[in-house]
């Protein structure tokens, strides 16, 4: 007999010992607030949403878009909004989609990788921005530089360069954060499905 | 309609609480911990609860659910586990239950439980519930030879964890 059986039957004589909650505890329990990993998955990808649409509607009032308007290019500047908007519903649905399907009644491992997926949908939608801000701000100031005459004498090359090094240090911050807020959310997570997933261990 | 659902859900869990309590036991260190779990279940199940169907058994319901919020969604809480209150509750288990050598072992074994991963956890604690390998691999989504490789390794772990103590 192993250890394991000896407290198997330890653990039938428990029952007695375990402590009870009375119905009015039950009761007050179902007022409080749940504390759940989903729901803070759910509240955070919320909230990243809206910061990459209100960065959105920022540089739009900015007017980010006259600067295009001025050198004839509003219709590219249409399309490529068009796609982008188009990109961003398309993230924001298969979010939804994603994060209706989870169900506490699947087994653990189904609804892990339902978490996750909901999760790395909010991923890839934040690397789309990143990468869309980034294309964005360097045809900006290529075409505020090509087009201003008062620039025209400092090195255009120079100049973008630092443009460059100035936006990578920004994207590396901005990588640095998300490691952090994803690692905070989903370590637990991804340790245990891993677990569960690691058929030759 | 609500209340009456409250009303006949708060009877069923009433009455199959120990289900939850015995996964507090395996997850949770100190009484604080305990009911916070305890109450994270409880939200979990209530909310899942207009789905049940009763196509299946509360109580089998019951163990999807809680198993589930304890090893995916249940957040510790940021506050760290008072030792005060770790102490109480092995000094309550200690003179209720541990009073000679073996009792003094199982005291041991709760404690290497402790100290294995949520997916270990989950397996000592269906199998303490002597639930066979077809209900384990469809609890946890795994393949039936799986857990039972998994779980000789996890009675492999307990052995290291009690011999190193």
């Amino acid at each position: 007999m192993d250890g394991l059986d000896i407290l198997k039957k330890d653990w039938k004589k428990q029952e007695e010992h375990l402590p009870k909650f009375r119905k009015e505890e039950i009761y007050s329990m179902l007022k409080k607030k749940s504390s759940s990993l989903v729901k803070w998955i759910f509240i955070v990808s919320i909230l990243e949403f809206a910061f990459w649409i209100g960065l959105e509607i920022f540089s739009i009032i900015q007017g980010y878009n006259e600067l295009f308007v001025e050198y004839e290019l509003e219709l590219t500047y249409n399309v490529i909004m068009i796609i982008n908007y188009v990109i961003i519903l398309g993230f924001i649905s298969l979010f939804f989609y994603n994060y209706q399907k989870i169900k506490i009644t699947d087994n653990a491992r189904r609804l892990m990788k339902k978490i996750l997926n909901t999760r790395k949908m909010v991923k890839y939608y934040v690397w789309f921005n990143i990468i869309y801000f980034a294309i964005t701000f360097m045809l900006v100031n290529f075409l505020v530089i090509q087009n201003m005459k008062e620039l025209q004498e400092v090195n255009i090359w120079l100049f973008m360069a630092i443009m460059f090094g100035i936006m990578l240090v920004f994207l590396v911050i901005i990588w640095l954060f998300y490691r952090l807020l994803y690692g905070i959310l989903t370590r637990k997570l991804q340790k245990n499905y891993e677990q569960l997933q690691n058929l030759d261990l | 309609m609500n209340k009456k659902l409250e009303k006949e859900f708060v009877g069923k869990l009433e009455t199959n609480q120990n289900i939850v309590h015995k996964i507090c036991r395996i997850y949770a260190n100190g009484e604080a911990a305990h009911k916070d779990l305890f109450q994270e279940i409880t939200i979990q199940l209530w909310k899942a609860y207009p789905k049940f169907r009763g196509d299946s058994k509360f109580s089998t319901w019951m163990y999807r659910v809680a198993l589930n919020t304890a090893i995916t969604l249940y957040r510790k809480q940021k506050r760290r586990v008072k030792t005060q209150d770790w102490d109480q509750y092995s000094f309550k288990i200690k003179a209720e239950e541990y009073d000679d050598t073996t009792e003094q072992n199982l005291k041991l074994m709760y404690q290497a439980i402790k100290e294995l991963n949520d997916i270990d956890k989950a397996l000592v604690f269906l199998y303490l519930e002597d639930k066979n390998y077809t209900e384990i691999s469809d609890a946890l989504g795994i393949s039936e030879v799986n857990a039972r490789v998994k779980m000789n390794r996890v009675k492999k772990k307990l052995k290291e964890l009690l011999s190193i103590d």
